[in-house]
């Protein structure tokens, strides 16, 4: 019988394998990661750079890629860990599922913009602006993740949950060795529209001075998105080139080494 | 707990409008090691009671009692994707905190018993209808049950593979002595499988026959078609 080999070689490990060393994986990077950021900021003052973009060099490229990566990857995880326990509520029993489905999806259509000035302003009092822009990402990738992973629960076979039951999986257990694998394909399509979304608000989260009364460049935040914006206002067009092609270059990196790689993998967590 | 299967005077009905009752009046026992069918018409309750047997479902009133050990295939083998053949074999092992080496052991042994010894690594994905269902029972009998439920197992399945797991299932049978209690919608394969065959209609127990022909069984034996005619005048 010839094999059906729908998964990459290096994919054919046990789950438990698996889990542990993707897992592994990410967490080297992201310590990796928060290193590299750690040290670049130590040896440039972002404030300043935003001011003086004629001064963008490679070095100072690379850390607004860092910054900017590091705050869609901080409002992911938030999203994540609020997302996979709000959907196991919502599909808890139908009649919760027929209130909060309807409701949450018309708070999910609110344009998160439309608040943005008002979380600006409750950050800035506790001088934490990174909070602020993190939250607006984290509000911006949240339901995309919820409502995948909504859809992925509804579509668990009953014969699973029959065999999860007759074979004692329960409660926490049960989480973790089959609803969250039975729905992996779809957190993963619901996190790639996350970040999509992400990417896409991100010029609004970094650039603050907008929403601060009488706030100037030095309040931004220093990443992609603020280069962007502020090289576009000051007329300045290597640095927004330089910018944009950067954001390009890291969303495509991105899907090479991590989304395509995801994808592949999901592939054997797909029900026939 | 029981050896045996019973269940006494058994409802169980669903919250719609009109209410509709899955399964009424059913009184059933089932011997210790006995090889037992339960068949009728599609939508007869039969599958409700493998539930209630298990204990997927809670019995509106009336009474159910099963051993400690139950174990069940599904009629689509409910593997899971992600887990190879040797991990879904060890699934209800794992849940029930056996050791790496008892699970190990046990996986090889009813992997062998089912013939698919040298398809641990596999994935479902890459195995036949007829391999999955394989899977499934070893699965289930690698718990060590003292009853094994089965809900349809080769209805998806092609006549010849069929033929095969009758085979091999009427083996392992006799071989681990469990009590079996099958769901099927073919009469000749109960009549082929089983002691006695209980037939439902309307979610009661319409009659019990015992089949009196020796194993093993053919379909071409003279009896068969008697035994197969009962069948259908009691589901009448």
């Amino acid at each position: 019988m010839s094999t059906v080999r729908h998964y990459h070689h290096s994919f054919r490990y046990s789950y438990e394998t698996s889990l542990r060393k993707h897992f592994l994986l990410i967490g080297i990077w992201a310590v990796f990661i928060i290193i590299l950021l750690l040290l670049a900021f130590y040896f440039i003052e972002p404030s300043r750079a935003l001011l003086k973009l004629e001064d963008l060099s490679l070095t100072g490229l690379t850390l607004a890629c860092f910054a900017t990566f590091f705050r869609l990857a901080a409002a992911y995880i938030f999203a994540l860990i609020l997302a996979i326990p709000l959907a196991l509520f919502i599909t808890k029993s139908p009649r919760l599922e027929k209130i909060l489905l309807p409701t949450f999806d018309i708070v999910q259509s609110v344009p998160v913009l439309a608040f943005f000035p008002v979380i600006v302003l409750l950050f800035v009092k506790v001088n934490f602006f990174e909070g602020a822009a993190i939250f607006v990402l984290f509000m911006a990738m949240l339901w995309n993740i919820v409502f995948s992973m909504v859809g992925g629960l509804k579509t668990i076979p009953q014969d699973i949950e029959a065999a999860a039951f007759v074979f004692g999986s329960k409660g926490i257990r049960k989480l973790t060795t089959v609803t969250l694998p039975a729905v992996f394909p779809y957190l993963i399509m619901g996190s790639l529209l996350a970040w999509g979304q992400g990417w896409n608000i991100l010029i609004v989260a970094e650039v603050l001075h907008n929403y601060i009364p009488g706030g100037t460049q030095s309040q931004d935040l220093y990443g992609l998105g603020s280069l962007l914006v502020n090289a576009s206002y000051q007329g300045k067009n290597l640095p927004f080139i330089s910018a944009l092609v950067a954001m390009v270059i890291l969303i495509g990196l991105m899907n090479f080494f991590i989304w395509q790689k995801l994808l592949h993998l999901a592939e054997r967590y797909k029900f026939d | 707990m029981t050896d045996g299967i019973r269940l006494n005077k058994v409802y169980k009905s669903y919250p719609t409008t009109p209410e509709k009752w899955a399964v009424r009046d059913f009184t059933l026992e089932v011997k210790n090691q006995e090889f037992f069918c339960l068949v009728g018409p599609s939508g007869c309750g039969k599958s409700t009671v493998l539930k209630l047997i298990v204990g997927l479902e809670k019995p509106t009133s009336g009474q159910v009692q099963r051993p400690m050990g139950i174990s069940m295939d599904f009629q689509s083998g409910a593997l899971m994707p992600w887990l190879t053949v040797e991990e879904n074999v060890a699934f209800g092992l794992k849940m029930r905190g056996d050791g790496a080496q008892k699970i190990h052991d046990l996986c090889n042994k009813y992997l062998e018993m089912v013939n698919l010894q040298h398809f641990s690594e596999k994935y479902p994905r890459e195995l036949s209808g007829g391999q999955r269902q394989r899977v499934g029972i070893a699965r289930a009998l690698a718990v060590e049950p003292q009853a094994l439920l089965l809900d349809e197992p080769f209805s998806a399945l092609d006549s010849i593979t069929t033929d095969e797991l009758h085979k091999d299932l009427l083996a392992i049978w006799k071989q681990t002595k469990i009590t079996i209690i099958m769901v099927s919608h073919i009469l000749e394969e109960a009549v082929l499988l089983a002691d006695r065959i209980g037939v439902v209609v309307d979610g009661s127990i319409r009659g019990i026959m015992e089949v009196s022909m020796p194993r093993p069984r053919k379909d071409s034996d003279k009896d068969f078609e008697r035994e197969a005619k009962k069948l259908k005048e009691l589901m009448v």
